[in-house]
């Protein structure tokens, strides 16, 4: 036997390295113990004389048996019997012995003349299963080994009706329960409600008496409009289908336009309810003015923040020029209004002009939320939009002028400043000089060697240069003591 | 009745199923046990980083009491190693697959061998005689009267 087949894994040590099987007949080397099967040490040393696993030289003469403990081990491993469809598993040393007795083996078919296998076990009868029979029933041909299964589904075979017991052949029965007289049935207008039962020689005497069968045609009128209501109604349902999809799109869509158009929205809705389209394009400006006049309530001439800003505008170019007369610049510096006229209603007169600049700034943007009007929420989004660019029309032409008055101030403001600074610079160089007259006139008291001539010289000239500062308060002599 | 190389590399193979094969070295193709092909690349640092090379192995009857004829591919695009023990049609100077082969020895065996014969190569050269060899080779490197020069493979 060349070949087992092991039910289980072998432990490594029992697996020659030759075939990579459990031992078979082992021999062991006696140089270096090393175990091979006798077939397959057999082999190599037939190309080779050495030891295949570590090259030492050996002959076939070198070999003895393993020892009793492996071939019992080899001999005890399970294999399962190599023949077909046999579940049989043993003793690897057992399996010859069930291989004689095998029911599974594949033998010659006892028929002399047939020259076919068979398993041994479909051979004991001593008959050739492959020998065809032919079935008493259906007189096909049919092999002996399959008689058993054909016999049970022979089309042929007889049985005999469950209703009126006559004999038929199995093939026929079905077309038999279609006619069979005993055979129960219901009546033809059971689809109508009759509830009628019978055997079906019985039933032509019912129908002549059954109370469907006089409304006959009634049936048959009323299956045609219920069939005609029926396609209506598919037909219908298939439209509702396709609206109530159409439906909840737009409805999907509203709700986006909706949520986009935010309060106007609910405007649109109730202008549309008074009755007002919601297209009315010349209508909506007169309203935006109209409605923003409220909310300006403290200025009556005003019609509405467009009129009061455009009002500004155009005052605002007056009084600008106005600053730049020369009156202003001077060292005292009174109260400069006139460069903010243009704020028409911050109108606080500020008593200085830096003073002027940061907060009075502030009081104008909030006044200019007082005067430009918050959204008006009542009139159509359009109308809104429209009354929005017209204030950011006039807001931008405002920018624009305040801009260049503000140019305008900040120039006159400089050479204002300039004027003052070089005033300011004259009194400076006077004070110096008075310094120096008195640090001169203090030296000739510390000292006391100053000539008369010399002093007299001193003292004339100093008046003079006092003198020469316009507008200068004259140094009292107590200075001197500083 | 399989003969004993079909039922010792039926073993090989389910092995190679079962347990997969060492890093870097893959089965390509195992249809008959006739020929079978893996692929080869040696990993970390060396001179053939990132080459991939194609094995053959081809089995006779007598497999594994003789040897199997090991070879690389050279065709279809695919090179053998430039080395120094491998010649430009992919024929193997290596005493395991000749004279030094052992029926312990396995494919994989084989495989690992070379790897490790690839990795330490030092210099990238073809042997001196192979524009010779390569002229007047027989297909099968076996039937090759193989002079080993070095112990080292
Ligand atoms: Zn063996
Ligand atoms: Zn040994
Ligand atoms: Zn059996
Ligand atoms: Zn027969
Ligand atoms: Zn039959
Ligand atoms: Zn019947
Ligand atoms: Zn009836």
């Amino acid at each position: 036997m060349a070949t087992y087949n092991y039910v289980e894994p072998t432990n490594s040590n029992l697996v020659c390295c030759i075939c990579r099987a459990p031992f078979v007949d082992p021999v062991t080397t006696q140089a270096c113990s090393h175990t091979f099967c006798r077939g397959c040490i057999s082999e190599a040393l037939e190309h080779s004389l050495q030891c295949p696993v570590d090259r030492l030289p050996l002959t076939p003469e070198d070999l003895t048996s393993a020892g009793p403990l492996i071939r019992s081990l080899v001999d005890e491993l399970l294999v399962s019997c190599p023949n077909n469809d046999c579940p049989h598993v043993c003793q690897r040393d057992l399996l010859q012995g069930h291989l004689d007795a095998c029911e599974f083996l594949i033998v010659d078919c006892p028929e002399q003349s047939c020259h076919q296998m068979v398993v041994r076990k479909d051979a004991v009868n001593g008959a050739c299963i492959h020998s065809a029979v032919i079935c008493s029933e259906c007189y096909a041909e049919v092999a002996m080994s399959e008689y058993e299964a054909h016999s049970s589904t022979c089309p042929d075979s007889a049985c005999s009706c469950e209703h009126c017991a006559t004999e038929i052949s199995k093939s026929t029965i079905e077309l038999h329960g279609e006619t069979c007289e005993r055979a129960p049935v219901v009546c033809t207008h059971a689809p109508n409600g009759c509830s009628w039962k019978g055997e079906r020689r019985l039933r032509d005497g019912h129908i002549s008496s059954c109370p469907y069968e006089a409304i006959k045609g009634f049936f048959i009128i009323h299956k045609d409009t219920t069939a005609a209501l029926k396609e209506e109604n598919a037909l219908l349902q298939a439209k509702i289908d396709a609206l109530q999809g159409h439906l909840r799109a737009t409805t999907r869509d509203l709700q986006v336009a909706k949520a986009a158009l935010g309060p106007w929205y609910t405007n649109a809705v109730n202008r549309t309810e008074a009755g007002l389209p919601i297209h009315h394009p010349p209508r909506s400006r007169a309203p935006t003015s109209a409605s923003l006049n409220p909310a300006t309530s403290p200025q009556p001439p005003l019609p509405g923040p467009r009129a009061s800003i455009s009002t500004l505008g155009s005052d605002a170019p007056n009084p600008a020029p106005a600053s730049v007369t020369p009156t202003h610049v001077n060292a005292t510096p009174g109260p400069s209004n006139t460069s903010h006229d243009w704020r028409a209603h911050s109108s606080r007169p500020s008593p200085n002009i830096s003073h002027n600049w940061d907060p009075s700034s502030l009081t104008a943007r909030s006044i200019a939320r007082d005067v430009v009007a918050p959204i008006d929420l009542g009139t159509s989004l359009e109308g809104s939009l429209h009354g929005l660019r017209e204030s950011m029309v006039t807001l931008s032409t405002t920018v624009d002028s305040v801009g260049r008055r503000s140019e305008i101030a900040l120039t006159n403001e400089t050479v204002r400043l300039n004027e003052e600074v070089m005033s300011v610079r004259a009194h400076l160089h006077g004070l110096r000089m008075q310094v120096h007259a008195i640090m001169m006139d203090r030296n000739t008291q510390v000292t006391g060697r100053v000539d008369e001539g010399g002093g007299i010289t001193e003292g004339a000239w100093i008046p003079t240069r006092f003198s020469q500062v316009p507008g200068q308060p004259q140094i009292p002599l107590s200075i001197t003591k500083l | 009745m399989a003969s004993i190389s079909a039922r010792r590399l039926s073993k090989e193979l389910k092995e190679i199923m079962n347990e997969g094969c060492p890093v870097g070295i893959t089965l390509l193709k195992a249809e008959d046990f006739v020929s079978w092909q893996f692929t080869i690349q040696v990993m970390g640092e060396s001179l053939y980083k990132d080459e991939i090379f194609t094995l053959l192995f081809r089995f006779d009857r007598d497999y594994p009491i003789s040897s199997p004829a090991v070879q690389f591919v050279t065709v279809d695009g695919k090179v053998s190693p430039v080395h120094p023990h491998v010649y430009s049609n992919g024929h193997i100077c290596a005493s395991i697959l000749g004279s030094e082969w052992s029926p312990v020895l396995s494919v994989i065996s084989v495989c690992v061998t070379l790897q490790s014969m690839l990795a330490s190569c030092k210099k990238k050269e073809r042997p001196a005689d192979n524009d010779r060899y390569v002229r007047h080779a027989p297909d099968n490197p076996k039937k090759t009267q193989w002079h080993y020069d070095d112990d080292t493979v």
